[in-house]
């Protein structure tokens, strides 16, 4: 679609895919020219690139206690759809990617990119993420820190006075491996859309499954904890007609105007878990428009933490009750919104390049 | 934050800085986190009291107290009850005003809320979430329009109490059942035949007997049953209710005399809905989305819509 959109505005472009750019980095070398404005997207669920970066990360993650595998083992590895493991190690593959694309880079000299590399980092991080949004003030949902066991979540959740968290794979995207708990004095109940097979297996399923058996619960949150997992409280979201919602506001320039309303019966509000999108202009009228300016505006703020960012997809709750607008995560592949345009047209993609072209115009003249 | 609506109204969160600005409003006051203390609940209904603005508003609903999961209301009642003249004017009234992102539904710690019937004579409106601890107790009440109770699980005990209940302006009746893994316990003609006596509730309009996992036996009963005359308005919805029970409507004595009837999120084909329509053409139907079996190892699992 990126490229439909600067198809039409008669852009030059060249594309080079992520098994191309981890099997033969060199081949990206060649490719990049001075004056070049990069994109970097989304590497996908493509099993081949998930090996790949498995490859680039086998060093690094040597280092750490998180679940990895050999170089050799990636070789053989087979192709479990949906499967979680070495999520981690993934992220890790990617950060080395990165660097070698920025490294690349710098030699040419002028060239630039969308979102840097070192931005989308951050966003993929989202332990360091927390501490981005936290460190520039801006208005977000409460880190409570990393835990490595099911004993470890509750004393934690004992000492911060939290009755019930979100537990989220450190570098997941979208829904995967996130998980909502919470317990009293005598229950617990963990909603998620990730599923564990006979074997203690994990996998991402687009059904969101209650377990209310403390055994299962805390043998899938000790098989999630060997990924990098984080804590963050559960934040009641607001609701609107009878569904809890949030809202995924796409930033393109420092400008919203791609905004979704994901609508929810369950925790998890991810469009591909079968969520509505909801009626955002009955929402502004039911908020007001101070709020809706304040949401656009913490946005905005929540973006410009992230040094080198320009098109982001940012993910915003409205608190139950008090309205108190908090930013949940910046996603650096976060500009898919299909059908959604802009008031002048324009859908994220050509917005983006729109802007492109005008960074060339400008340059031309 | 359950409802954006009740009675009819926006529902705007009380707070101490704030105060009350709507008139003829309905206000909600409730902690923002389950995890901070009851007694900052007391204190936000004494400022709530103490607003010269108070007598504008129509409407209260009580949202989360502290450790709502562990902890009853029952403070919280009884300073409702402590301070009810100041309340009088009052005509809706929600206890346990949370949804499931806050509290899980079965989790709501309710408690014995005789004392809002005895000490509230001018309420018209009476919501009430969760069942977990309720108990209604000897319920007379000569103005109470709408009753209404969200559970995950209802049990018998609470329906005997509205069974027994003197409520004679009551127009709507609105329960949910839910499933015995919740609290539900109910034997569907023991229990719910009372409240279908003739005259039990002399002017009721509305009946809603909803996401209850005995769905297919309340039509039933509701297929043989006449329903008292003044009932125009009737919801089976959010439950099981598969196809066959429901071929009963087609002859059920209720049918002629309804305006409206809700059958959303049960397990019913078009088909049926289309019968119903054909036969009964006055009838407003509403068929919303529908659920579908799940299937583990040959056998179909049927599930309510709050179920928690």
């Amino acid at each position: 679609m990126m490229q439909e959109a600067l198809h039409s505005y008669q852009l030059n472009y060249q594309t080079i895919a992520w098994i191309d750019l981890l099997s033969t980095p060199h081949s990206f070398e060649e490719l990049v020219e001075e004056n070049d404005i990069i994109k970097i997207d989304s590497f996908g669920e493509n099993f081949d690139v998930f090996k790949g970066l498995l490859k680039w990360g086998s060093e690094s993650i040597k280092k750490e206690e998180f679940h990895q595998i050999s170089k050799e083992e990636i070789d053989i590895l087979p192709n479990d759809k949906g499967r979680i493991q070495y999520s981690r190690q993934a992220y890790l593959g990617f950060k080395e990617a990165l660097k070698f694309v920025e490294n690349c880079v710098m030699k040419k000299g002028n060239v630039r990119f969308m979102n840097t590399p070192t931005a989308i980092l951050q966003m993929f991080d989202k332990k360091n993420a927390h501490q981005i949004l936290l460190e520039h003030h801006v208005a977000k949902t409460k880190f409570l820190g990393t835990v490595r066991s099911y004993e470890e979540l509750h004393q934690m959740m004992n000492q911060a006075k939290e009755h019930q968290v979100f537990i989220k794979l450190a570098h997941g995207s979208s829904s995967s491996g996130v998980m909502a708990y919470r317990r009293s004095k005598s229950r617990e109940v963990l909603k998620t859309s990730v599923e564990i097979d006979k074997s203690s297996a994990l996998y991402n399923s687009l059904n969101i499954s209650t377990y209310r058996d403390a055994t299962k619960i805390k043998l899938i949150i000790n098989q999630l904890a060997k990924e990098h997992l984080i804590v963050e409280k559960w934040e009641p979201k607001a609701t609107f007609n009878n569904k809890v919602f949030d809202l995924r506001l796409v930033v393109i320039g420092q400008k919203v105007e791609h905004v979704v309303m994901r609508s929810s019966t369950s925790p998890m509000t991810n469009l591909h878990l079968g969520n509505e999108r909801g009626d955002l202009n009955g929402l502004i009228d039911y908020l007001g428009n101070e709020k809706w300016e304040e949401i656009k505006k913490t946005a905005l703020q929540a973006v410009r933490s992230f040094q080198g960012a320009m098109v982001t997809g940012v993910d915003l709750m409205v608190q139950a009750n008090s309205h108190k607008v908090k930013i949940i995560e910046v996603n650096a592949f976060g500009d898919l919104v299909p059908r959604i345009v802009n008031s002048e047209g324009r859908t994220t993609y050509e917005e983006q390049a729109f802007i492109i072209k005008s960074i060339f115009d400008e340059v031309l003249t | 934050m359950a409802a954006d609506f009740f009675y009819n109204k926006k529902v705007h969160q009380f707070t101490k800085s704030e105060g009350i600005t709507e008139k003829n409003s309905v206000y909600r006051l409730g902690l923002e986190y389950m995890d901070d203390e009851d007694q900052k609940l007391i204190e936000l209904i004494d400022a709530f009291l103490q607003d010269p603005n108070l007598k504008e508003v129509i409407g209260l609903s009580i949202g989360i107290w502290a450790d709502a999961y562990d902890s009853d209301c029952e403070s919280i009642i009884n300073k409702l009850v402590e301070e009810k003249e100041h309340l009088q004017h009052i005509e809706a009234l929600f206890i346990g005003d949370m949804d499931f992102d806050e509290c899980e539904i079965s989790w709501i710690q309710q408690t014995n809320l005789n004392a809002i019937f005895k000490n509230f004579p001018n309420l018209k409106v009476f919501q009430i979430k969760g069942s977990e601890g309720l108990a209604l107790g000897e319920i007379e009440h000569q103005n109470l329009e709408t009753l209404v109770i969200q559970s995950g699980g209802l049990s018998k005990n609470v329906l005997q109490e509205i069974g027994n209940a003197t409520l004679p302006k009551l127009k709507h009746l609105e329960l949910w059942l839910g499933t015995d893994d919740y609290g539900y316990d109910c034997e569907v003609e023991a229990d719910i035949l009372p409240l279908l006596e003739d005259g039990k509730f002399p002017l009721l309009f509305h009946l809603g007997l909803q996401n209850c996992i005995d769905a297919d036996d309340i039509v039933q009963l509701i297929s043989m049953t006449p329903l008292q005359e003044t009932i125009l308005s009737l919801d089976l919805s959010m439950g099981t209710l598969g196809d066959k029970s429901a071929e009963g409507l087609l002859n059920a004595p209720c049918m002629p005399q309804l305006c409206y009837l809700n059958l959303s999120s049960n397990y019913l084909s078009s088909g049926i809905g289309q019968k119903i329509k054909e036969k009964f053409p006055h009838i407003e139907l509403k068929m919303g989305e529908q659920k579908e079996e799940d299937v583990y190892d040959d056998e179909t699992y049927r599930y309510v819509d709050v179920g928690e």
